[in-house]
C-alpha cells in the first residue's frame, strides 16, 4: 500500500499549476545556462565554430548550477512540512492514526523530494545534450543524476528533522539553509583557516586525511569529484583549493566518502524526526496500584 | 465497564494539569466531560488518544492498559480535538480516503466506508466539493466522519459543538445520539452544559486535574446536596399530604405546590417507595410521584463552587 501521506500530497501537487511552474522554471534556468554557454563559445569562435572540449566545462558548471539548485529548492518544500501540518493544525489527526511515526516522517520525505527527483529527471536531457559534443557518456550523465537524488534525500531528511524538532517552519527553513551555507562555503573556510593556524604553529600542513575529511563533508567538493572522476578537468582540486597551501592533494576520488556521508546522515536525520514526532516517546509509565 | 481511568497524572513542568484522576465510563454511554477552563479535560482526553504521555497511572479499555500498548489506542478511539485544520485542496471523498489510508483500511474497503460514513454525517451530497467550500459546521461533521473510519469502540470528542450554530449543534447531536444507539461509546466534553445534560447519560465534573464527580446528573445532585428533591402531584388532600410528610423523618424541606408537593428527602430507593406507599395507604390521590430533573448547569455550579465557566 502506498504511504498515505506520500499518496496525498501527490494527489494535490500534480493538480497544482505552480508545480508544473516550478519544474519549467527549473528546467529553463539550466537550459538558459546550456543556450548561454553554446551561444558565448560560438560568438567568440573565429567562424562561429566551436571547440567540443569547452562543452566538458559546461557540463561542469550545469552540474554544479543543478546542485546549487537542489540546495535551493529541496529545503523550501521539505523545511516546513512537519511543523507546517502543526501550523495548520492536521498533525495530531495523523499521529492519532495507525501510521507509525517513521512511516509519517518518510512520507513525508518521499513526498517533498518527489517533485525534485521530477526536475532532475526533466534536467537529463540537458545534460544529454553535452553527451553529443562533449566528453560524458550517458553513464556518466546517468551517475550524476543518482548522485544528486542521493543529495536531494540527504537534503530532505535533514530539513525534515529541522521542520520536526523546530516550531515555526518559517525558522527551520532558514536553518537549513544556514546549514546547507555552512556545509557548501563554511567547510571551505574551517578549511582555510585551519590550515593557516597549523601552519603557523607548526610549520607543517595537517595530515591530508584530515583536509579530505572536511571537504568529504562539502558538497560542492564532492559533485566537483563526480564530474572530475568522469570528465578529468580538475575541479574538485579547484573548489578544495588544494593548491593554494603548497601541495596538491587530488579530491578526484572522495564522492565515494561523501556519499557514505549522506546515507549516514539521512539515517540519523530520519529516526531523530521520528522520535521527535512520537508524542509517547521514551515512555515510562508507572504501574498504577 | 468499557473505560477506566485510574490514578492518571500528567505535569508540566511545576505545574500539574491532571492529578490522580479516576474515571469510569459505561459500554454505550455519552460521558459527558465538564469542568473549568483548564481544568485537565483536553489534557486528559489527548492521554487517552495516545497525543500525550501520562506520568502515572492507567487506561484500561475492557481490561488491556492502553498506556503500556499504544498500538490498541489508535484501534479502539476515535478522536475529534477541539481545533483542527482540514486540507483544503482535497475534496470530501479524497480528505476521507487519506485517513482511511492513515488507518491502513485496504483501498476495495474504502469507497464504501466513505460513503456510509458521509451518509451517516449527512455529507453524502458534498463528496465531490473541496474541503475548502465547507461550512465549519459541514467541517466538523466531516472531521467527525474521519475519527469513525477504523470504526472504533470509543469516540473521544473535544468540544465537537464549539462555534457551531444552533441548527449545526443540533444536527451534531442527532448523529451522536445515532452513534450511541449503535452502540458506540461517546465521551464528549462542552462548554453548553444544557446540551450535556440533554444528550449525556453520564457527566464527569473535573476540577483542578481531579474528578470531583461523576455518575448521572441525579446521582451527582444527591451526592452534592446529599438529598434527593421528590415531585409529587396529587388531585386534592394537599394538606393531609403535607402531614403525612412532616411525619417521615427523612423528608426535609417541605414546599406545597400548586398541584401537590415538593420536598427534600435523605433516604434512598427503598425509603422512598416506603414513603410512596405511606402516602397510598393515607388515600391520597397520587397523580404523579417523581424525582426532580436537575439540570447540569445548577449541579456544576454547586460541584464547582460556583462563579466559573464550563
Amino acid at each position: 500500500m502506498l504511504n498515505p501521506v506520500l499518496r496525498r500530497e501527490i494527489q494535490t501537487s500534480l493538480r497544482n499549476w505552480k508545480v508544473y511552474a516550478a519544474i519549467l522554471f527549473y528546467v529553463a534556468c539550466l537550459v538558459g545556462v546550456a543556450a548561454v554557454g553554446f551561444w558565448a563559445e560560438i560568438y567568440n569562435s573565429y567562424d562561429f565554430s566551436f571547440n567540443p572540449g569547452t562543452i566538458n566545462e559546461l557540463y561542469a558548471v550545469m552540474a554544479i548550477m543543478q546542485l546549487l539548485l537542489i540546495i535551493i529548492v529541496v529545503p523550501a518544500i521539505t523545511g516546513g512540512s512537519i511543523n507546517g501540518e502543526k501550523e495548520r493544525q492536521t498533525f495530531d489527526l495523523m499521529l492519532v492514526s495507525r501510521m507509525k511515526p517513521f512511516s509519517i516522517v518518510a512520507g513525508k520525505l518521499l513526498a517533498g523530494i518527489a517533485v525534485v527527483i521530477i526536475m532532475i529527471i526533466a534536467s537529463a536531457p540537458v545534460f544529454a545534450l553535452t553527451i553529443q559534443f562533449g566528453g560524458a557518456s550517458v553513464k556518466d550523465v546517468l551517475l550524476l543524476m543518482f548522485y544528486f537524488m542521493f543529495s536531494a534525500v540527504c537534503l530532505g531528511s535533514v530539513s525534515i528533522l529541522f521542520s520536526a524538532l523546530i516550531k515555526k517552519s518559517a525558522v527551520s527553513m532558514v536553518l537549513v539553509y544556514v546549514l546547507c551555507g555552512f556545509l557548501t562555503f563554511g567547510t571551505l573556510i574551517v578549511f582555510i583557516l585551519y590550515a593557516d593556524y597549523y601552519w603557523m604553529m607548526t610549520g607543517g600542513y595537517p595530515a591530508v586525511w584530515l583536509y579530505k575529511l572536511i571537504m568529504g563533508i562539502n558538497p560542492l567538493v564532492s559533485v566537483s569529484a563526480v564530474i572530475d572522476s568522469q570528465i578529468n578537468i580538475g575541479l574538485a582540486d579547484i573548489f578544495a583549493l588544494s593548491y593554494s597551501f603548497g601541495r596538491e592533494i587530488s579530491y578526484s576520488n572522495i564522492w565515494g566518502g561523501h556519499i557514505i556521508f549522506m546515507v549516514l546522515l539521512s539515517a540519523v536525520s530520519l529516526s531523530f524526526a521520528a522520535k521527535a514526532i512520537d508524542p509517547v516517546r521514551n515512555k515510562r509509565v508507572k504501574k498504577h496500584r | 465497564m468499557m473505560l477506566e481511568i485510574k490514578g492518571l497524572v500528567k505535569r508540566f513542568g511545576s505545574f500539574t494539569a491532571v492529578d490522580g484522576l479516576d474515571m469510569k465510563v459505561e459500554k454505550g454511554s455519552i460521558f459527558g466531560f465538564v469542568g473549568p477552563n483548564g481544568a485537565g479535560k483536553t489534557t486528559t482526553m489527548k492521554i487517552m488518544c495516545g497525543l500525550l504521555k501520562a506520568d502515572d497511572g492507567s487506561i484500561f479499555v475492557d481490561r488491556s492498559d492502553l498506556l503500556r500498548k499504544s498500538s490498541d489506542i489508535r484501534e479502539r478511539i476515535g478522536y475529534m480535538p477541539d481545533f483542527f485544520g482540514v486540507y483544503d485542496d482535497l475534496k470530501v471523498k479524497e480528505y476521507m480516503d487519506f485517513y482511511e489510508g492513515a488507518y491502513y483500511i485496504p483501498y476495495s474497503e474504502r469507497a464504501a466506508i466513505t460513503d456510509k460514513l458521509l451518509d451517516m454525517v449527512n455529507l453524502a451530497d458534498k463528496k465531490e466539493v473541496y474541503v475548502d467550500s465547507l461550512s465549519r459546521g459541514m467541517k466538523q461533521r466531516l472531521c467527525l466522519a474521519r475519527s469513525l473510519v477504523h470504526d472504533p469502540d470509543i469516540l473521544v470528542l473535544d468540544e465537537p459543538a464549539s462555534g457551531l450554530d444552533p441548527r449545526a449543534r443540533m444536527e451534531m447531536k442527532s448523529i451522536l445520539k445515532r452513534l450511541s444507539d449503535s452502540g458506540k461509546t461517546i465521551i464528549i466534553s462542552s462548554h453548553i452544559l444544557p446540551e450535556l445534560d440533554q444528550m449525556c447519560s453520564h457527566v464527569g465534573i473535573i476540577e483542578k486535574g481531579r474528578m470531583v464527580a461523576q455518575g448521572t446528573v441525579e446521582e451527582i445532585s444527591a451526592v452534592v446536596s446529599g438529598r434527593t428533591v421528590i415531585n409529587i402531584v396529587v388531585l386534592d388532600k394537599k394538606d393531609e399530604l403535607f402531614k403525612a410528610l412532616d411525619l417521615d423523618p427523612l423528608c426535609t424541606d417541605i414546599k406545597l405546590t400548586e398541584m401537590g408537593a415538593e420536598v427534600a428527602f435523605t433516604g434512598g430507593e427503598a425509603q422512598l417507595a416506603h414513603l410512596l406507599g405511606k402516602i397510598v395507604k393515607a388515600d391520597i390521590p397520587v397523580v404523579s410521584f417523581d424525582k426532580k430533573k436537575y439540570d447540569l448547569e445548577n449541579v456544576f455550579m454547586e460541584v464547582t463552587g460556583g462563579g466559573v465557566d464550563a
